[in-house]
């Protein structure tokens, strides 16, 4: 069990006002249309919550489609930005 | 100012489409790309199709019209053969049931709805359905008195319940076009997105048809979000662009560089200042419109200096914005106004009111520029003076104590009027100095007495509408709630 993919369904059944059933969010369900449907406000909420959550930011240019493809994917994309970012951080500590 | 002229327009359709044949530039969606060459292709194959299904020019139709290039094309076809046309937002699957009946005015002969988003000169008729009306009514169509004019219906926003229709002359839309081309800047080599939905005044009159006059570049998308625009953004790289106070925000919230566009558009009533000014600052020239399904664009914010607020005001040309003394009601009188509301029998009900009343108060700034200080009912009348409700608002947030604030009237009489309720939340920063108390005590630096809210009531947060604005609907219900318990 991936668990970046564990904690994305968390924050989408708890903290995105959705009404989100758990049961449902199989790992490659996607994330728009034809899956959890996020709508546009719920998009911008859950990259938001992201960036807190996991202590990274979006830059523009990977605001794009392809990681909220599923949930899956969009772990796959946390996983990589956040090793990315650790020793950076490790270096400033 | 002088420089915009007050020309009334007189090219067709037709001649636009066929103007626009000459044109190299071209309309696209994230998944195609249609050259305006090539529209002659499609509009020969479009023609043949409604032909075929007996859909005469002179018939009225409506068409569910989303942000796809399939529906643009049968909305451009209709368009350019001069089609009496009722514009509907897309319903559900645009491919119904054998079965479906659709629910339209007695004039109309047929609903027709596009699906698909690839397709070529040959095939796109595939995409295209025609539901025939069985409940047409010949005798309606002849009420509609269509002696020449083309008919355009748009359905209003309806955000307060019934839709009314509301009937425009082609030719008035295309007046109402160019004057959205001087105001906004658009030219043959703008690059434009149009993220705003088509079947409103707003994407259509002041942002497709004006784009379409000058033979711009065109990038239309559909139920878009951070996402999507980005996408668009990136492939397209676009100069000038058309997106709703939602996008405005997401753009603030979510994007870590800036970027300038030469001209965003935005049309809303209820523009936060603050997030007007911080995207001016971040993405360039935002200039805010205001106008209605029945006006279209009736007048816009200025760049420079003029424009620093969302709701002060330039007229567009040839529109005349009228006060009144008394009231301060805001009336427009506008060359490519509306004709008159439609009911679905085909009557067309007078307009009751000439000019048209706006349903907001204002003042004017100066010789030409007008600022809007709310709706009509957002006011009320204290000691013998109008009170606006947005003004004791603005002098909340002044006291620096609160960060949100609404305000509210309510049926108790006090001594200067019916009784003022300010529903506040407090600032934070500010710690627990802040109390009820001390708000109202600022205010009375900030605002006449009459004015003064007779009560603060601090809360945490304020209960927010599904479009993310303040419900005053549910304040209001709150307060009755609480005056019930205290009578």
């Amino acid at each position: 069990m991936n668990a970046i993919t564990e904690r994305l369904k968390d924050i989408i059944v708890s903290d995105l006002d959705i009404n989100a059933d758990r049961t449902t969010l199989t790992d490659n369900i996607s994330l728009l249309e034809n899956g959890v449907g996020l709508d546009s406000v719920s998009v911008m909420e859950f990259i938001s919550i992201i960036e807190e959550k996991f202590g990274f930011e979006f830059s523009d240019d990977e605001l794009s489609l392809e990681p909220f493809e599923s949930l899956n994917s969009l772990s796959e994309f946390i996983a990589q930005r956040t090793t990315q970012t650790q020793p950076l951080e490790a270096a400033v500590a | 100012m002088n420089s915009e002229s007050n020309i009334i327009y007189t090219e067709s359709f037709a001649s636009l489409f066929e103007r626009l044949t000459q044109s190299d530039n071209s309309i696209s969606s994230l998944d195609m790309d249609v050259p305006y060459k090539e529209f002659a292709l499609y509009f020969e194959s479009i023609e043949a199709y409604l032909s075929e299904n007996d859909i005469s020019k002179d018939d009225v139709v409506s068409l569910e019209c989303q942000n796809s290039l399939s529906a643009l094309l049968v909305l451009f076809c209709l368009l350019n053969r001069g089609q009496h046309l009722l514009l509907l937002p897309a319903q559900g699957d645009p491919f119904k049931s054998a079965d479906f009946q659709p629910d339209i005015p007695k004039f109309c002969k047929g609903a027709i709805s596009v699906s698909g988003s690839t397709f070529t000169p040959s095939d796109i008729t595939d995409l295209i359905h025609i539901y025939p009306n069985e409940s047409f009514d010949p005798v309606a169509l002849d009420k509609l008195n269509l002696n020449g004019g083309r008919l355009l219906l748009l359905r209003t926003s309806g955000s307060m319940g019934d839709a009314k229709i509301v009937r425009f002359n082609q030719a008035k839309l295309l007046g109402n076009a160019s004057n959205c081309v001087t105001r906004f800047g658009l030219k043959s080599d703008s690059r434009i997105t149009i993220a705003v939905p088509v079947y409103h005044q707003y994407g259509l009159g002041a942002g497709l048809i004006p784009s379409l006059l000058v033979g711009a570049s065109v990038n239309i998308q559909e139920k878009t979000n951070i996402l999507k625009f980005m996408a668009h953004n990136r492939s397209f790289e676009p100069n000038i662009v058309y997106l709703n106070p939602t996008l405005i925000a997401m753009l603030l919230n979510s994007r870590k560089s800036d970027q300038y566009y030469t001209r965003t558009v935005t049309a809303s009533a209820s523009l936060p200042t603050k997030l007007y000014q911080d995207y001016r600052d971040r993405f360039g020239p935002l200039i805010n419109l205001y106008g209605s399904t029945e006006m279209g664009a009736a007048a816009t914010t200025l760049l420079g200096q003029g424009g620093n607020t969302p709701s002060q005001l330039m007229p567009m040309p040839s529109v005349k914005m009228l006060i009144d003394e008394d009231s301060q009601a805001l009336r427009c009188q506008h060359p490519y106004g509306f004709d008159g509301y439609m009911n679905a029998q085909g009557d067309t009900l007078p307009i009751i009111t000439n000019p048209y009343n706006t349903g907001d108060v204002a003042k004017a700034l100066d010789e030409h520029r007008i600022e809007i200080l709310g709706r009509q009912d957002d006011s009320t009348n204290r000691s013998g003076h109008l009170v606006h409700f947005t003004d004791i608002q603005n002098a909340l947030l002044q006291t620096e104590q609160v960060e949100a604030a609404v305000v509210l009237c309510s049926q108790q009489e006090v001594v200067h009027g019916n009784k003022l309720v300010a529903f506040c939340t407090p600032k934070k920063t500010k710690g627990d100095d802040i109390s009820s108390q001390s708000i109202r005590e600022a205010c009375f630096e900030q605002l006449p007495r009459y004015a003064v809210p007779d009560e603060i009531i601090l809360q945490d947060r304020l209960p927010l509408a599904p479009s993310g604005k303040v419900n005053r609907r549910r304040l209001q219900q709150q307060l009755s709630e609480t005056q019930e318990v205290l009578s």
